[in-house]
């Protein structure tokens, strides 16, 4: 180091260093509190280690991927209001290609919006039998519907 | 499998942005500094061009995404070769020093990689809109104007500025699809791609092993607030990359006037296209730095002001404009009323803020930099643009759960972790720059002017 490079005298960079690597020791330590095969587990969803709820639901998205058409217009049934908004938001995105429609937004009943929808996503939950729905496939924590056109 | 035609896409940004890479403020620097500066370029101009081809109806493709900024980019990049820049300044790191910092960057990075690629510090919010819009946007080949103006798409967002989905977008263009588990793993890049000009930053005000160490420091600190904030696939690496970049570009620069200001104007902009926070930033950035010019008696502020304002502000109202073209709600919403603030809840937000501030780290992110802070001495008058971003972001943050109509500690531990990376990141840099920095080069020189060296 050049003197016009020198920082101040007995100011050392390798405090900084020392403090450094003690940040990640953080990290480290949270690691090896958990068990190896833990560690390896690849997941299988983006949510599978920040969030176990929204990840199960993103699971049962992608197990309805095979039993919907081209462009499919849905709505989503859920136990809870909260679930149904989660499902309904990522539906949006992981089939970039589909039109789900709300049966209830941020918990107000939109049904008006989700009868519009030719299938139906159920999550956890039967749909009502007035609902007049044909099974098309049972899916994990769930199943496919389409609505049977009234006679 | 699609994530690789994805990186490729993503790493293919710079390119788009080369041109920056010949700026003379930036040329004199190492090949990875400036490639930071020409993935800053490629970003900013990416984003625009999206917004200007939806808005010219224009089919999005990757050909039609990249050539307007390639083809600004290496006319600017011709026009900028040609005038000087100053020597290259060469190296003096100690060897320890460089490979300490080098192997405890190395291992922070990794610890962030296998976080992200773990699923371990996904962002939810990236389920529920940032990647929502990214891949919806890239299905119709455009910014899918119909789907932000839809009723029940509010929840996405839809003011959010659109840098994030249109960067993903243009990966998944590449790939075919989204590739939903990958795409948090490139938040490591933004962070990676910053720490080699955040030290040739700071090697322009104190000595190599000093710049290495606090940057290094940055890295450790930023990938453990990233990964503990689950901020994996959402906006905050990109934002981080654009306001710490921006802050020290502006710590660093020397007093005399007409000293270019191209990079932390091209920063400001790209905060602000990624995320409303960022234009907050900008504002409070701009203030520190005119506070700090006009404090210091430094001549010229206000036009040498003029492209800190005019970049970010043009970025922003592209975004606007680009609003009311759509048929969208114009600017950002406020979480209610702007007056109608709660004090009751200040104690609350003070109390929840501090206790979510904890980095990952139990607080030792935020304590040493400030540790360093206080035991500098320092004239705190130089570091004014880095602590009036760490003042105005807390002040925004108070400011913002005030107006919660309910108890906001639910929102207040969802976010803080999050919005308060930023302004970790001046506090970092102002607290190197206090306990290693040098004064001013026009200072030195007047001071050498007016009093000779002694015999």
């Amino acid at each position: 180091m050049t003197p016009a490079d020198a920082g101040p005298p007995g100011r050392s960079p390798r405090l900084w260093l020392i403090a450094a690597f003690a940040l990640c020791c953080f990290p480290i330590a949270a690691r090896t509190a958990h068990p190896l095969d833990e560690q390896l587990f690849v997941p299988v969803t983006p949510l599978d280690r920040t969030d176990g709820a929204r990840a199960e639901q993103w699971a049962f998205l992608e197990a309805c991927r095979a039993h919907l058409p081209p462009q499919p217009v849905f709505t989503i049934l859920a136990e809870d209001p909260d679930t149904a908004m989660a499902l309904f938001m990522m539906a949006i995105g992981a089939y970039p290609d589909s039109l789900p429609l709300p049966t209830t937004y941020y918990g107000n009943p939109t049904p008006e919006i989700g009868a519009q929808a030719p299938l139906v996503l159920a999550y956890r939950s039967p749909p009502p039998p007035e609902w007049n729905l044909r099974l098309i496939a049972r899916v994990r924590q769930g199943a496919v519907y389409a609505r049977v056109p009234a006679p | 499998m699609s994530w690789p035609a994805f990186l490729a896409a993503i790493l293919a940004l710079p390119l788009l942005g080369a041109g920056a890479a010949f700026h003379p403020s930036v040329r004199s620097e190492s090949l990875p500094a400036r490639i930071a500066a020409a993935l800053a370029l490629g970003v900013v101009g990416l984003t625009l061009t999206g917004l200007v081809w939806t808005w010219a109806s224009v089919r999005w493709s990757l050909a039609v995404l990249a050539a307007p900024p390639l083809a600004v980019s290496v006319l600017l990049g011709f026009f900028w070769a040609r005038r000087p820049a100053p020597p290259r300044r060469p190296g003096h790191t100690s060897r320890g020093i460089a490979l300490s910092a080098t192997a405890i960057a190395a291992l922070a990075l990794v610890l962030l990689f296998w976080t992200l690629v773990t699923g371990g510090a996904t962002s939810v919010d990236y389920l529920f809109f940032w990647g929502v819009k990214a891949a919806r946007f890239a299905a119709v080949r455009g910014i899918d104007t119909e789907l932000l103006r839809w009723k029940y798409f509010g929840h996405a967002v839809p003011d959010y500025p659109p840098s994030v989905p249109i960067l993903q977008a243009w990966g998944a263009l590449a790939a075919g699809r989204l590739p939903w588990r990958f795409v948090p793993v490139c938040s490591l890049l933004w962070i990676a791609a910053a720490a080699p000009l955040v030290r040739a930053l700071l090697r322009r005000r104190m000595g190599d092993d000093a710049a290495t160490a606090v940057a290094c420091f940055w890295v450790a600190a930023t990938t453990i607030t990233l990964a503990q904030s689950y901020s994996g696939g959402n906006a905050e690496a990109q934002l981080l990359f654009f306001e710490t970049l921006a802050v020290a570009a502006l710590l660093v620069e020397d007093a005399a006037a007409g000293v270019s200001r191209f990079l932390p104007a091209l920063m400001l902009a790209g905060a602000v296209l990624t995320k409303v926070e960022g234009a907050a930033a900008a504002t409070a950035i701009v203030a520190g730095t005119v506070l700090r010019d006009a404090l210091e008696r430094r001549r010229g502020i206000l036009r040498h002001a003029l492209p800190l304002v005019l970049a970010p502000a043009a970025a922003l109202l592209v975004w606007f404009a680009f609003q009311r073209h759509a048929g969208l709600a114009v600017g950002y919403r406020s979480h209610g009323p702007p007056l109608a603030v709660s004090v009751r809840f200040l104690p609350t937000v003070l109390g929840e803020g501090l206790r979510n501030l904890d980095a990952g780290t139990l607080w030792l992110s935020w304590a040493v930099p400030i540790a360093f802070l206080l035991a500098a001495r320092t004239d705190l008058r130089r570091l004014l643009p880095a602590l009036a971003l760490i003042a105005g972001l807390c002040g925004f943050l108070v400011f913002d759960y005030m107006h919660d109509a309910v108890d906001p500690s639910q929102r207040i531990g969802w976010t803080v972790p999050r919005v308060s990376q930023s302004a970790l990141a001046a506090c970092i840099l102002a607290a190197g720059l206090a306990w290693f920095g040098r004064e001013p080069r026009a200072r030195e020189v007047s001071a050498a002017t007016a009093s000779p060296p002694a015999q």
